[in-house]
């Protein structure tokens, strides 16, 4: 089918969703399910010696993954066409870029958010279909690290170019809502492919590498994530009112980023464990970040409540409604 | 790893209910998304 959809940089959502869909259910196989060392495979799974119940539980879980890890790689591959299109036709990305009110702009960081899951998504659910691949993981390290260095590299090009129109005089920062904080979700991206590094990697110079860009794209990350959060808290209990229905989704975006925050700050805290001494600190941020994103999500659903009762299922697309996912 | 993440099955359940949650949401956003690329068709045939 043919997207008569004009670009924008937030269609890569659909990618960077479907991406972690595939991440989930990667994850769930790789800790419920036994297996040799390294990332999960589908050799591993012995499928003659399951009880009925656990196929069922573990073979649409394949099979969701498999729909999902296509449709990420597919949609990365389409839209990364359109996008190249898109930065040939001239004054469109200058247009959308100087676009900076109601943080117009901000959809631009999706593209690294997405870009980063899929490396992600090709070293777990995609080595899971071809085992020949993740039983060759460190032969693919240090083309991996390069990428995350390119992704790191670009996404604070973005921040630094984008981050002055936000801040540009004659900008109604009042006006601006959680969509904004797509920067802070690609960096946790980021950090979570640094980090995928770190834990993967035999080779120390890749791992030290790694592990120095990602605790510096951690560190950055969260200081974004915690002012935004913060003024943004303030500014929607100021107003006392609720933004509009088509941005209301972007709420959830908390859900993930705490996630990838915490799992990656887990990763990082495990190769630092040594030094410090095995401080049980790795479990309580995770857990802590786990918790925070229940906690946020349901907190999201009881204040936009509305929206799902009487607008969401009859609305028409609304970008922001990728959040959900 | 395992030990951390498994011996909380709340944890497990979340993350095996989140991914059936996660799909059924993508379908229903991604049905909209076709709505509205249909919508912009017409427009742009008529």
């Amino acid at each position: 089918m043919k997207l008569t959809i004009r670009f924008h940089p937030l269609l890569f959502q659909a990618s960077l969703a479907a991406g972690g869909v595939a991440l989930m259910a990667f994850n769930y196989l790789h800790f419920a399910i036994p297996h040799r060392k390294g990332p999960i495979t589908l050799d591993d799974i012995s499928w003659g010696i399951m009880s009925p119940s656990q196929v069922a539980l573990y073979a649409p879980m394949v099979l969701v993954m498999l729909a999902f890890t296509l449709l990420n790689l597919l949609l990365t591959v389409y839209f990364l066409h359109r996008l190249v299109k898109w930065l040939r036709e001239p004054g469109a990305y200058r247009a959308f870029r100087s676009n900076a009110q109601g943080n117009q702009n901000a959809g631009i960081f999706a593209i690294v958010g997405s870009l980063s899951m899929t490396v992600n998504v090709f070293w777990a659910p995609f080595g899971f279909f071809i085992p020949q691949m993740s039983r060759h993981m460190q032969a693919m390290m240090l083309p991996s690290l390069v990428i995350f260095g390119l992704l790191l590299t670009a996404l604070i090009f973005l921040e630094v170019t984008f981050g002055r129109t936000w801040f540009a005089p004659g900008i109604d920062r009042t006006k601006f809502n959680f969509v904004w904080l797509l920067d802070a979700f690609a960096f946790g991206l980021v950090a979570l492919t640094g980090s995928g590094i770190v834990a993967m990697a035999s080779s120390h110079l890749i791992v030290d590498i790694a592990a120095r860009a990602t605790l510096f794209t951690l560190g950055v990350g969260s200081i974004i994530l915690l002012y935004k959060v913060g003024y943004l808290t303030f500014n929607h209990v100021k107003a006392g009112q609720l933004p509009a229905h088509p941005v209301m989704p972007a709420f959830f975006l908390i859900v993930p980023m705490a996630c990838l925050f915490g799992l990656a700050a887990y990763r990082i805290e495990n190769y630092l464990a040594p030094a410090a001494g095995g401080s049980g600190l790795a479990s309580t941020l995770i857990t802590a970040s786990y918790v925070l994103a229940v906690v946020w999500g349901l907190g999201a659903i009881y204040v936009i409540r509305d929206y799902f009762r009487s607008y969401f299922v009859k609305s028409p697309f609304a970008p922001p409604q990728w959040g959900f996912v | 790893m395992y030990g951390f993440f498994y011996q909380y099955t709340a944890l497990a359940t979340l993350n095996y209910v989140s991914v059936y949650l996660g799909a059924i949401m993508y379908g229903l956003v991604m049905s909209k998304f076709l709505v509205a690329n249909q919508v912009v068709k017409e427009v742009a045939v008529a």
